[in-house]
């Protein structure tokens, strides 16, 4: 194939929008299924990051999975993003020419001690070398190819031997394809390691496809990588992946019982935790948003003089003069500030509504986040609208500007069932919000406070409240506690304040990367 | 409109076309007046026709509608008279259908669901539950423990997971998260379903039948722990107005009476006595209803009669988790 079929995937309503190009960059930011073109926390972070750095250029490596899966450019590209390509892993891409081959043998012997390694990490440490030369053999130049697996004599050999030897699954079919349709995207990605500009330093932000892009570049060029994970990348494919119904499972006469999985959706979980190790290998520092994700890297393979902590930060000043907008009284209304997707767990915050509702009629629940990007999802929200009589009281506004809506807000909730350090919050708290949230990621630490040496955490007061996952009744009644006493509202009004200006701001979260930035630039002796 | 304003239009219609039958004089104008004339004549008098056969011979309903219409088309006059005696013939003598002594009886909606292929032992889920206490936070047997609570039944399960969505391991709470959802997500588009059907202009017999569905759907949500706090109270709302509803539609069938009991006990209101009567006039085994009359005497203190109901249960139609109270409470021996 040639290296430049990869520059070219176009989104739909990017055709004749004119993306960047140059020569080289600082920075090539590695950016998985987020900025520009989803809207959402991780992007509004690089966005933040990309501006609050204009002396550097950026460089991105967009990955999706379909183009039709994304519409256009989200964002407004800031004019130091210098280069901007996009990428779609799971298009359908034309075979490479078929021609019959051997494949060469000590390429596959290294493939062999590699997948060793993959299978048991632990038990084969000493094959983390061969992991290494194997990534090597992947470049353009190298000993194996994608002919070699899809055509050599030895490809086919090690399919059937490792099918024999390890696949506790009858079908050799469903474990041929398996093994076929897993290994494209790596393929997909080395071809766009041949291609990337080139940049100073390479930054990924989460672990996965991008993540291992970053760990190819940084193999191939010496650069420096940078990770830094928002969520927890293996962790949220390994829940999709025992969700997952598309993965293929089947019983032999005497196999298995429910418990054990399928052999598939265990060798899918695998390739997500040996890509997200080899990301870890790699790079350097691994930045988590707060102390339990970076402690949560470490447990998952992260060398722990690696990782470090920075939390995200707002530019409280733009947040500020909300405060003086609104009135004395506390307004009936409670916002949800999200997209409308699976992970936000909008439904529950609708069942809470409902409860809201029976105890407090005058109540408005706010849904404000765009519903594009899911729209069966979204569909399925408004009929639970409709199915609990709630139509007077919910209402979706899509996308709006924080300044324009959180003067008439009371409460900001977060019902997720999984999030990092969301910044919906942390500008509920600048404009004097108190939050009622799940206990997922960092609320807890947002709410509450961290706990720290000096106390000063905690001691700033109590900015809101905490509940379980999916449990509208609670969220429901936490929200009220807050509605319904003006004092209580106003002590935690106030503790939110406090918090984000000492702890969430935007100059301290910048600080820390101008460090991690002006680091690996010097590394390469710049 | 009304059946009889649609037969004296369509009589109309026949008529005119008749009338254009005779006085045609081979000219293509007089042809296509009749074949028009005749052709909405059938359409109107198939609406009638159908709606006055037995309900055994309605469905599926498009296709009859069409068939009739067809054959009124085709056959003009004699057809009418065809059909007309059919109907008659098949409302006066209706086909003998042997009496079996068996009547047709809907399960309860939530034992009907809750079956699975191959028996679960009843502590399976106590076992895995201990399980995932005992193990170790980050330990990735948990995981699998958690997902081997796919093979037992919703109702059992749901506690277990709920439970699980406050695990301090994010990875355990997401998994049950998504377990629950996947439940909730088929059986509220179930529901969305059944409502848009609702709204369409249907037969008060496909309404009745959809009501009681609905029903069973809003009940399911209920029997199978997923909704909680002010969501159960207005599921069971639901349910019980779908319940009546269908019964204003003409249901009066063992199965319905049955579920409003259900229904009404869990919301312990005195009238699930009357609704399980009626469930018991209706047809429906006494030894179904055996159980929850018992456990009404038990909530109105009326211990004497909790003895009485369950000595009265047939020993070979206890299930395990009902065993030990029946043999506690009638001193007949637990026996497995």
């Amino acid at each position: 194939m040639k290296p430049t079929e990869d520059r070219g995937a176009r989104l739909p309503e990017s055709r004749g929008v004119k993306l960047p190009r140059a020569e080289r960059a600082d920075i090539g930011l590695l950016l998985e299924g987020t900025f520009p073109y989803v809207y959402g926390g991780v992007s509004s972070w690089v966005y933040q990051i990309i501006r609050a750095f204009p002396e550097l250029t950026f460089a991105i490596a967009f990955l999706g999975s379909r183009a039709e899966d994304y519409g256009g450019l989200k964002y407004e590209l800031p004019p130091n993003v210098v280069h901007l390509e996009t990428h779609f892993l799971h298009e359908k891409q034309p075979p490479p020419v078929l021609h019959a081959r051997d494949g060469d043998a000590q390429a596959f012997a290294t493939i062999e001690r590699a997948h060793r390694y993959f299978r048991t990490p632990h038990a084969h440490r000493a094959d983390i070398a061969q992991v290494g030369e194997l990534l090597g053999e992947l470049s353009a130049g190298g000993r194996l190819s994608e002919s070699d697996q899809l055509y050599s004599r030895r490809g086919w050999r090690f399919i059937t031997e490792s099918y024999r030897a390890f696949c506790s699954d009858p079908s050799f079919v469903d474990y041929f394809w398996t093994v076929r349709t897993m290994h494209a995207p790596i393929w997909r990605l080395t071809r766009i390691a041949d291609t990337f500009i080139p940049v100073r330093a390479y930054h990924s932000v989460s672990t996965g496809y991008a993540g291992f892009l970053g760990t190819l570049l940084r193999r191939r060029s010496g650069r420096p990588l940078i990770l830094s994970e928002h969520g927890i990348y293996t962790k949220e494919r390994k829940i999709d992946l025992f969700q997952a119904q598309w993965i293929a499972e089947h019983h032999g006469a005497f196999g298995g019982e429910a418990s054990d999985g399928s052999y598939f959706r265990q060798m899918w979980i695998r390739f997500f935790e040996a890509l997200g190790q080899l990301c870890y290998d790699a790079a350097d520092p691994i930045v988590a948003l707060f102390e339990a994700n970076r402690q949560r890297q470490i447990a998952d393979g992260a060398a722990a003089e690696r990782t470090r902590s920075i939390p995200n930060g707002i530019d409280v000043a733009r947040y500020a003069p909300l405060r003086a907008r609104r009135g004395q009284a506390v307004p009936p209304v409670l916002c949800l500030i999200g997209r409308v997707v699976p992970i936000k767990d909008i439904k529950t915050f609708i069942r809470a509504m409902r409860v809201v509702a029976n105890r407090m009629p005058q109540a408005q629940g706010w849904i404000v986040g765009p519903e594009d990007e899911d729209a069966a999802y979204g569909a399925e929200c408004r009929s639970l609208v409709q199915g609990l009589d709630l139509g007077g009281q919910v209402r979706f506004l899509g996308f709006r500007q924080m300044q324009d809506i959180l003067h008439q807000v009371g409460v900001v909730v977060l019902s997720s069932i999984s999030e990092a350090l969301p910044l919906a919050v942390l500008e509920g708290f600048a404009a004097g919000v108190p939050a009622v949230c799940t206990d997922v990621g960092s609320c807890r630490e947002l709410v509450y406070g961290a706990e720290r040496a000096d106390g000063a955490g905690r001691a700033l007061g109590v900015a809101g409240r905490i509940v379980g996952i999916a449990d509208p009744q609670a969220l429901a009644a936490a929200a009220l506690e807050l509605l319904n006493d003006s004092a209580q509202w106003q002590a935690a009004s106030a503790a939110a304040i406090r918090r984000v200006e000492r702890f969430y701001t935007q100059q301290r979260m910048v600080a820390a990367y101008r460090d991690i930035y002006q680091a690996a630039l010097a590394a390469n002796g710049d | 409109m009304g059946n009889g304003k649609l037969l004296f239009a369509a009589a109309g219609f026949e008529s005119a076309a008749l009338y254009a039958l005779i006085r045609q004089d081979g000219s293509l104008g007089w042809f296509v007046a009749f074949l028009a004339l005749n052709g909405l004549a059938s359409v109107l008098l198939a609406l009638p026709i159908y709606a006055a056969l037995p309900p055994h011979y309605r469905v599926p309903r498009l296709p009859v509608l069409a068939f009739i219409a067809v054959f009124l088309f085709f056959t003009p006059v004699l057809g009418w008279l065809g059909l007309l005696i059919a109907v008659m013939v098949s409302r006066l003598w209706p086909a003998h259908r042997p009496d079996t002594g068996f009547g047709q009886i809907a399960l309860d909606a939530g034992e009907r669901l809750d079956r699975r292929p191959g028996s679960v032992h009843p502590v399976r889920e106590a076992a895995i539950a201990a399980r995932l206490r005992e193990l170790p936070p980050g330990s990735g047997q948990r995981l699998t423990a958690l997902h081997a609570l796919r093979a037992l039944p919703s109702r059992a399960a749901n506690p277990v997971l709920r439970e699980m969505l406050g695990d301090p391991q994010e990875d355990v709470r997401l998994l049950a998260y998504g377990m629950i959802d996947e439940q909730e997500k088929r059986l509220n588009a179930a529901i969305q379903r059944e409502r848009q059907l609702q709204r369409t202009e249907r037969l008060p017999a496909e309404r009745r039948d959809g009501m009681a569905r609905l029903a069973a759907l809003y009940w399911e949500l209920v029997y199978n722990g997923l909704a909680q706090g002010d969501l159960r109270e207005h599921a069971l709302t639901q349910a019980l107005r779908s319940v009546e509803a269908a019964q204003t539609l003409g249901a009066d069938d063992a199965g319905l009476w049955f579920l409003k009991g259900r229904l009404l006990q869990v919301r312990g209101a005195p009238a699930a006595q009357d609704a399980f009567n009626r469930a018991l006039a209706c047809g429906m085994p006494r030894s179904r209803v055996l159980p929850y009359l018992a456990e009404l005497a038990f909530d109105a203190r009326r211990f004497g009669e909790v003895h009485d109901l369950l000595a009265e249960v047939p020993p070979q139609q206890v299930t395990p988790r009902l065993r030990p109270i029946v043999a506690f409470w009638s001193g007949r021996e637990a026996t497995a």
